[in-house]
């Protein structure tokens, strides 16, 4: 019996503290009063001011989200455009091979570009995009060759940008043999002056 | 007053649990981005491992097999890409040399078969301007994957490399 006298007055107490007008409404058997002031009782700060603190948090939550948000999608696009650079000079470097031994064995210059081009259609990507030759140079025995693909992104950097245009230049250079193995005198190939 | 009381006891408590709740979604959020970033780094890798090992089996070889065809090249430079001394290397949980595929195609698209057999010059020789690729498969270690170790996840992963044969280079020998 001691508990019903002693919890409504310690919970009055409190009310009266926060502020909490004592209307009639509120007169209620003190048996029953500690459920209405606890339903009406504004949440208390820290340091006891009353200011209500919930949701504090919550732009705090927001911010660092969409932080984590961006540094995710950087930390999951960065390393595949990286990759895809990577397969674009390999590309880049193939065509340049095919190109300087098609110019090699006689061939011209179209002969060389038509040659890297079939080349590019044989080539997967690592993220099956479309590679083109853009341009093809050479000097002497060495030809260079840039070729242009792309990565899609993938995650919420869209947002910024839909995809990055990669161009990637490769070269190769041709050593003329002749049939017994021995070098040849030419220093440039035909199509190639110096 | 006893109330009061208990509020100046609980000052900062929001911050502490505020923090106790964040600080393990933190740690689970910087080891996601390891994750994803080393990921990135082993898909660049083996890529580069399968690339470099086409590139190798177009320019090589003779014949398509063994000995020292380019097959045997191929295995001989992917078990060189886990040696201790490559750059950027790989250490996969399984055999990347035996596990690992190559294919060759001629220029009309069709399969070139396996093998060495000198008593039959013509058979299994590269064939020239057709393409070779190579199918590298690396079961990725978890210790790669952030740095921490995740028992159960079983990574396995596949990435074709192709390099266009040569069709003017002139190749002698195996």
């Amino acid at each position: 019996m001691s508990s019903h006298v002693v919890v409504p007055v310690a919970l009055a107490v409190v009310a009266a503290e926060a502020g909490i007008r004592s209307d009639s409404s509120m007169s209620v058997p003190s048996g029953r009063m500690s459920g209405v002031v606890a339903a009406r009782r504004p949440a208390l700060s820290d340091d006891g001011t009353g200011a209500d603190q919930r949701g504090v948090y919550a732009p705090f939550i927001a911010v660092i989200a969409v932080g984590f948000l961006i540094l995710g999608s950087i930390a999951y696009d960065g390393p595949r455009l990286t990759a895809a650079r990577q397969d674009a000079l390999h590309a880049a470097d193939e065509a340049a091979r095919v190109a300087a031994a098609t110019i090699a064995s006689g061939g011209t210059l179209d002969d060389a570009r038509t040659a890297a081009e079939n080349s590019m259609q044989q080539i997967r990507l690592i993220y099956g995009q479309p590679v083109t030759v853009d341009f093809l140079h050479c000097v002497g025995t060495r030809v260079q060759v840039t070729v242009l693909t792309g990565y899609v992104f993938r995650t919420s950097l869209r947002i910024f940008r839909n995809s990055q245009t990669i161009q990637a230049v490769g070269a190769a250079e041709a050593y003329l043999t002749l049939p017994d193995g021995s070098p040849s005198d030419l220093s440039y190939l035909s199509e190639c002056p110096l | 007053m006893l109330r009061h009381h208990c509020h100046r006891n609980q000052a900062g408590s929001g911050t502490a649990i505020g923090v106790a709740i964040l600080f393990p979604v933190l740690m689970l959020v910087i080891v996601s981005l390891s994750m994803l970033s080393e990921s990135g780094r082993v898909d660049q890798t083996l890529q580069n491992i399968a690339n470099r090992s086409a590139r190798v089996a177009s320019l090589c070889c003779h014949y398509t097999g063994g000995p020292n065809g380019a097959e045997e090249v191929v295995r001989a430079s992917l078990a060189a890409a886990e040696g201790a001394v490559a750059v950027n290397r790989i250490r996969c949980r399984n055999d990347l040399a035996g596990e690992s595929r190559i294919a060759f195609e001629d220029v009309a698209g069709n399969d070139v078969a396996i093998g060495y057999d000198p008593a039959t010059p013509k058979a299994f020789v590269v064939p020239p301007g057709g393409k070779v690729s190579v199918l590298v498969t690396c079961r990725v270690p978890p210790e790669f994957l952030g740095g921490f170790g995740f028992p159960g996840l079983d990574v396995r992963r596949t990435v074709v490399g192709v390099a266009v044969i040569d069709p003017y280079r002139s190749r002698l020998g195996g």
